[in-house]
């Protein structure tokens, strides 16, 4: 025996040792194979449910969202439905106030140029007035008495009417009997 | 009442008195005048108290345009 036979007795029993460890880890591989195709085999048959239920509720949501859609063009409508009715209101309420408004405003300001008017008719009719001058101060006394201050005075008498006004009253002459008497 | 109709009627006699001349043959061109004085006045008064109303209302419009 020499030592070509001790090293061929040692790589002999490298050998053997090497395929009894490879074994020993195929034999482990294996092991883990199978529990990861069990693993996978489990994991598919619990996600595959969960997905289809997903798939459901993702459906409901579209729906509901369809819905909400629904229900905010609705609420559009409704919103534009309640502001014209409350235009309406709003304007069935201050319209009625607004003319009454005006109208009390035109008869203040119609009654106070009436009496403007007379007034300046009056000065000019009485006895000793100058004509035009005269009916000219008293209307414009008359509107500043009248007319509150800020705001433009009325246009003045029209010229044909105070042509007329200012026509000096033809005074009767005294009778005969009277100058005899 | 007869002394109030009675006073009525002689408050409206004095009135037409004081207003009227003293000759009664004035009297038809006397309420012409004072007819057409009254028209003019009326027109006037008129057309002022329209112009009040309409500028009134704009304002009152404009108040609410602006809310």
């Amino acid at each position: 025996m020499d030592w070509s036979d001790v090293v061929r007795a040692a790589l002999a029993l490298f050998l053997v040792l090497t395929g009894i460890g490879l074994s020993y880890m195929l034999l482990r591989l294996a092991g883990v194979f199978g529990r990861l195709g069990t693993a996978l085999t489990r994991v598919t048959d619990e996600v595959v449910p969960i997905l289809g239920k997903a798939q459901t509720t993702v459906d409901g949501v579209n729906q509901q969202l369809d819905h909400v859609d629904d229900i905010m063009v609705s609420a559009v409508g409704a919103t534009k439905g309640a502001e014209k009715a409350v235009g309406g209101v709003s304007r069935a309420i201050t319209t009625p106030v607004r003319k009454l408004s005006a109208l009390g405003a035109g008869l203040q300001q119609g009654l106070a140029t009436f009496r403007a008017r007379s007034a300046a008719d009056r000065a000019d009719r009485a006895p000793g007035a100058t004509g035009t001058a005269r009916a000219e101060r008293a209307w414009a006394e008359k509107i500043a008495e009248s007319t509150p201050p800020g705001t433009p005075p009325p246009s003045a008498p029209r010229a044909a009417g105070a042509a007329e006004t200012t026509t000096p009253r033809t005074v009767p002459a005294p009778s005969r009997e009277d100058t005899d008497s | 009442m007869r002394l109030a109709l009675l006073a009525a009627a002689g408050a409206a006699a004095y009135w037409v008195i004081t207003r009227c001349p003293p000759d009664p043959r004035e009297w038809p061109g006397q309420a012409q005048d004072d007819l057409a004085r009254l028209r003019s006045q009326l027109t006037e008064a008129f057309a002022a108290g329209r112009r009040a109303a309409a500028e009134r209302d704009q304002e009152l419009l404009d108040e609410l345009e602006a809310l």
